[in-house]
């Protein structure tokens, strides 16, 4: 196997390994939060509901983190292995954030089991709810110290490297880069708001199929409450992000807007197709790639002829990009019809129809979460360590990416499936209103033997 | 006030939605609210 074909592996198992690695991690760190909203508004109004979704979504987490160990086991070992030289230079700035993202992991781990085998083992359940803490911030601090990492791909610091040597190393300085405020709370963000909507769209699957239980009625309002909050946020930190780009990486947000002479006044484009360098079918709005650049209108926005030809991202990262922005924008609609509606009162958040776009919601929101991933990714292109290490330079000279790659693209479809099929079989089994009888008949034998003493 | 938008007011609109979504959860009086009876 020759060096661009071992690159070449090495790039499509990467890749393959992040893109599916991010479904389970990205429902691993917004999850935590939802399970502990719900047992905290359970507790505060003391509703078995709320409770009971705490302890049903627990359920199907625990899933989804074993999944996610697998699959981020896999690529710290894919860091190493395919990607060596990458390692060698960066592994000497930045090994602090991964660290620590293992010892966040370790964190969550280990209340997580405690909390799980605790439930009804404490009188007071807000002893019982304080466990959950340090599940959801090991989990979300998890992904802000491996998004610090990859925040350092795009943004490095911290180091002056002399005759190829690395000198002055400094890792707080690397860590706090330019691109990792922006980039860990969108990250954040968007995890609360994929894991609102997956579990939103369940809720909205159960009422289509029959079941007109209030619990989830109570879930999908919740769910859907949630989902608003966070994709506001999500928006508002993607502005954000937009003024980071202008400043930092100027050759990914012209790339990404198809924006090719700098220039002041600069509309934004959406969707069309490219011609040469010529843009069509798309909708442009004015003045809005300067006010997203530098909150300014008439403000100048470097385009992509500034740059060197082979420094310039694949321009199909529009595509990405736009993908990732009208999920997003669709959600926010969605979810704040939705609560307007409950308000208002309104006949047609019921309908079949409207209760379908909210289940379409959960996989959309995933699609969104993978494009949003691709285009941060492409979009750095050609660079694996922006300015200073191409992706070529950094990959293995292995011969055997090829098989690595087949042996793991069957393990991913084995845990995908085997995943889906435990998920479905735990929560069909055990439908709400037997387990929620269940209860009821635990409490009542409860009481008897309480009666009897 | 680009240097705010971009290094501290992710942190403060992230920790506000967190805040946001513990204040507004247990608000769930609409969530069993029977919709609109039809015009007849």
């Amino acid at each position: 196997m020759g060096n661009e074909e071992s690159v070449f592996f090495s790039r499509v198992l990467t890749e393959l390994t992040l893109s599916f690695h991010i479904i389970y991690a990205t429902i691993g760190v917004g999850v935590p939060l939802m399970i502990m909203i719900a047992q905290w508004v359970g507790i505060k109004k003391n509703d078995e509901h709320y409770i009971l979704l705490a302890r049903r979504w627990a359920r199907g987490f625990v899933i989804t983190v074993a999944v996610g160990v697998v699959t981020g086991t896999a690529i710290g070992m894919q860091l190493s292995l395919l990607w060596p030289n990458f390692m060698e230079l960066a592994g000497q700035v930045i090994a602090l954030p991964l660290f620590m993202e293992t010892f966040a992991f370790f964190f969550e781990a280990i209340f997580l089991g405690i909390y799980l085998y605790t439930w009804d083992r404490f009188d007071n359940q807000k002893k019982h709810l304080l466990l959950l803490v340090p599940v959801a911030l090991g989990a979300s601090f998890s992904a802000v110290f491996i998004t610090i990492v990859n925040a350092f791909m795009n943004a490095p610091q911290g180091f002056d490297l002399v005759d190829g040597e690395l000198v002055n190393i400094q890792p707080l300085v690397a860590m706090f880069n330019p691109a990792m405020p922006t980039k860990v709370a969108h990250v954040v963000i968007t995890a609360y708001m994929t894991s609102a909507f997956i579990l939103a769209a369940i809720a909205a699957f159960r009422l289509l199929k029959g079941s007109d239980h209030v619990y989830h009625k109570k879930a999908l309002f919740l769910t859907m409450k949630l989902g608003l909050i966070f994709s506001i946020g999500a928006a508002i930190i993607g502005d954000f992000s937009g003024k980071y780009l202008a400043e930092y990486q100027p050759e990914k947000l012209a790339a990404a807007e198809w924006h090719f002479e700098t220039e002041g006044e600069a509309p934004l484009m959406l969707y069309g197709i490219l011609d040469g360098q010529e843009v069509k079918y798309t909708i442009t709005i004015p003045y809005a790639l300067s006010i997203l650049a530098h909150s300014d209108p008439t403000a100048e926005v470097i385009g992509l002829n500034d740059f060197p030809e082979d420094e310039i991202p694949p321009l199909y990262i529009h595509y990405l990009f736009d993908t990732m922005v009208t999920i997003g924008v669709l959600m926010i609609m969605v979810s704040g019809l939705y609560w307007l509606g409950r308000h208002m009162r309104w006949r047609f958040i019921h309908s079949r129809w409207y209760r379908w776009l909210i289940v379409a919601g959960g996989p959309l929101t995933v699609i969104a979460i993978e494009a949003g991933w691709w285009y941060a990714e492409v979009g750095r292109q050609p660079w694996i360590l922006r300015d200073i290490m191409k992706v070529p330079e950094a990959a293995t000279t292995s011969g055997h990416v090829d098989t690595m790659l087949y042996l793991f693209a069957t393990l991913y479809l084995i845990l995908g499936v085997g995943s889906v099929v435990v998920l479905r079989r735990m929560f069909r089994n055990n439908p709400i209103e037997r387990e929620i009888a269940d209860r009821e008949a635990e409490v009542r034998e409860g009481t008897r033997k309480g009666g009897d003493h | 006030m680009d240097e705010f938008l971009m290094f501290y007011a992710p942190f403060i609109v992230l920790i506000g939605a967190i805040i946001l979504a513990f204040i507004v959860a247990p608000m769930d009086g609409a969530a069993t609210r029977p919709p609109k009876e039809k015009k007849k």
